[in-house]
């Protein structure tokens, strides 16, 4: 018996004290002192609840128009009477009115405009007065169709967050496949990927983005008869977010091709070799692992942009099909009245939303490619 | 060099092939009917077997399609547009010089000012005036251009009416550069804030190395050593950099042209895509992809011969 084992010294009593922490606890810790980043993580996790509970939150239904309350200004308080609708799209009927007076069987009231009408009480929406009489406001005004541009704001938060969301995971399983592939096989496959990489990135992105999406467009009903994209998202969901993916995975593929290329070169990739795995089973569960920091990065960009593609897709009038509020369609529909010197408001607020979006993105992916201490360039 | 050049053009009329093909196939091969797609719903059967005839449409896809339409697109001839009811390639020849007149000094400035905030801010990093520079930067990447373009007008235009808020620079008869301002701070910003970014990691890596250090040491000028050492050997991304966003300046001013009336190459692909004017959306797209293969090839040869390293790679 040594002593050593018996007595161990003062420093080796300290070692089990040390906790050890994975790669990942690190990168956490690191990531949690940028304040810019926390900054934008919380903003991401912000639009992401107000994206999914839109219809909780939002003041208003975002499609429902009040014509007479078209290009309001922000704040402005509505003055309504609700009553049951005689057919339609909804329950209920709005009379924007300007003054009202219950009496015991009818309520007359002063519509909009000035003509004097009334309605008897069976007609209303339910015998409470606040139920029937309303005075909603318009926090950031309504648009030309009288639409509350709030509640709009937030419901195309759900589209932007969702299409680019899964936009990039389509860009993400190309890209990584193909790095992958042309990382590892290099020679031939090598070159034929990146021949086809760089045909790709020789297009302006947008441009192709829309041609995709425009001959997508013809298979619309057979996408959504497999899963029903366009009843929860709106219709065009499906070929936006193919367009998008189906084009953007340039950068993830370069990235993942040029961790390839160091990787298979390391002592423990060969172990795997000289072991007797194959292809597959070393690119996926040995090498990607290792690369996946990189991955997560360029994949935050991507998904920066995606909501850049998705919001021009829609300003253009080929993203998600009306009436579902996007902020690339709400953009455009403003920019008529802002060259025109009216209603800033319609494109500033969803111009705000886009770039507060993508900002918040940004920085989080660069607070993440500090932490995760990979050596990329911008 | 001259195996470089070579090798390098062949490269290029394979991407350039590519190209013509991913477009052929996006158009053609997908299901659907081309003719119909390109003359809309209500068309009637007359002129769609019309144009049937004449894309050769009823012959098979590969090889008579294929090869007649590459035929065509290499030729130059990029077929006939609905709108315009003229030949697509004269739209776009007529188009791109002003579309040219946008995108370079846009690019210069965005060189120019980039490089020097970069510069400044490595020199000077985690001060004020960095950090703000970089927020300001990843800003200048977050806004998408047609909401910069939007953003501009509302305040220059509306709030101060200090510019106009859209036409080319020949609108008032004469030349007025005024119309070339809003227009070329919203292209120039996107490069502008990346070439900044790339600028300032390269710098800080470069001013990092030792032999800054003995430059200082031996009691260079802290300018001289920023400037002459320092700077020329971070420069080599910026360059990379820079060559490909003139490429994508040039082929891609798409949303600014459209925001600004600015009569160019990427207003006549955005108003083909309201149209669904379809000869001219594949024209638009096959040709600003050349000129971006084109523009990324001559860089290419004009790097190669600054530096030799390029050449040998």
């Amino acid at each position: 018996m040594q002593p050593n084992q018996t007595e161990p010294s003062a420093a080796m009593q300290a070692i089990p004290d040390i906790q050890v922490h994975s790669l990942w606890w690190y990168s956490w810790r690191r990531l949690k002192r940028n304040k810019l980043a926390m900054l934008g993580l919380v903003i991401m996790i912000l639009l992401f609840l107000c994206a999914g509970f839109a219809w909780l939150i939002a003041p208003m239904n975002p499609n429902r128009q009040i014509l007479e309350y078209a290009r309001k200004p922000s704040g402005f308080a509505g003055n309504i009477l609700v009553v049951k609708a005689l057919g339609g799209t909804y329950p209920d009927e709005y009379i924007p009115i300007e003054s009202y007076a219950a009496g015991p069987e009818f309520i007359s009231f002063v519509r909009v405009g000035g003509s004097k009408d009334s309605v008897s009480r069976s007609h209303l929406i339910s015998a409470d007065e606040a139920e029937w009489h309303q005075t909603p406001t318009f926090v950031l005004g309504t648009d030309r169709f009288g639409r509350d541009v709030l509640s709009r704001l937030l419901y195309g938060a759900r589209v932007s967050l969702s299409v680019a969301l899964f936009a990039e995971i389509i860009a993400i399983f190309i890209g990584v496949l193909l790095g992958a592939l042309a990382g590892y096989f290099r020679g031939t496959v090598d070159a034929v990927i990146m021949w086809f990489t760089n045909v790709i990135w020789s297009f302006p992105f947008i441009l192709l983005v829309l041609v995709f999406s425009l001959t997508l467009k013809e298979f619309i009903d057979v996408f959504d008869s497999i899963i029903p994209l366009s009843d929860w998202i709106g219709r065009g969901a499906w070929q936006t977010f193919l367009a998008i993916g189906l084009t953007s995975w340039v950068d993830t593929c370069r990235i993942v091709r040029g961790q390839f290329f160091s990787l298979r070169e390391t002592e423990y990739v060969e172990a795997t070799r000289a072991v007797g795995f194959g292809a597959t089973r070393t690119i996926f569960k040995h090498i990607l692992p290792n690369a996946l920091g990189p991955i997560i990065v360029v994949a935050t960009a991507g998904f920066a942009s995606a909501i850049i593609a998705e919001a021009s897709l829609s300003f253009v009038g080929h993203g998600i099909e009306l009436p579902t509020a996007t902020w690339g369609q709400m953009i455009y529909d403003g920019l008529g009245f802002l060259q025109a010197g009216q209603l800033p408001g319609l494109t500033l607020y969803p111009s705000i939303a886009i770039a507060l979006a993508v900002f918040a993105i940004n920085v989080f992916g660069d607070g993440l490619r500090d932490a995760l201490d990979s050596k990329m360039k911008v | 060099m001259l195996t470089f050049t070579i090798r390098q053009f062949f490269y290029s009329l394979l991407i350039i092939w590519g190209v013509m093909t991913v477009t052929f196939v996006i158009i053609r091969v997908l299901p659907g009917d081309p003719a119909r797609l390109m003359l809309g719903q209500r068309a009637d059967a007359q002129s769609i077997a019309a144009l049937r005839k004449q894309l050769k449409l009823d012959e098979p896809i590969f090889p008579t399609q294929y090869f007649d339409f590459l035929g065509k697109a290499a030729t130059g001839d990029l077929g006939r547009s609905f709108a315009f009811n003229r030949p697509v390639i004269e739209s776009i020849l007529e188009r791109f010089p002003k579309s040219l007149v946008l995108a370079v000094p846009s690019l210069l400035i965005a060189t120019l000012i980039g490089v020097a905030i970069g510069v400044y801010s490595a020199w000077r990093p985690y001060t004020f005036f960095d950090g703000a520079s970089r927020v300001t930067a990843i800003l200048g990447i977050s806004v998408p251009v047609f909401v910069l373009g939007a953003v501009l007008i509302l305040v220059f235009s509306n709030w101060l009416s200090v510019l106009p808020a859209s036409g080319y620079i020949t609108k008032d008869g004469g030349t007025n550069l005024k119309y070339l301002l809003l227009p070329m701070l919203a292209l120039a910003a996107r490069p502008l804030s990346i070439i900044a970014r790339i600028t300032r990691s390269s710098m800080l890596d470069v001013l990092s190395q030792d032999y800054i250090r003995t430059a200082r040491a031996k009691g260079l000028p802290v300018g001289a050593t920023v400037i002459k050492h320092a700077l020329r050997n971070a420069l080599n991304p910026v360059v990379t950099t820079v060559s490909a966003w003139l490429a994508s300046t040039i082929a891609g001013t798409f949303f600014i042209e459209k925001v600004f009336a600015w009569p160019g190459i990427g207003m006549l692909g955005f108003d083909a895509v309201l149209q669904l004017d379809y000869p001219v959306i594949q024209g638009v797209v096959l040709f600003t992809a050349v000129v971006f293969v084109v523009v990324n090839f001559l860089v290419d040869i004009l790097y190669s011969l600054l530096d030799p390293k390029v050449r040998l790679s």
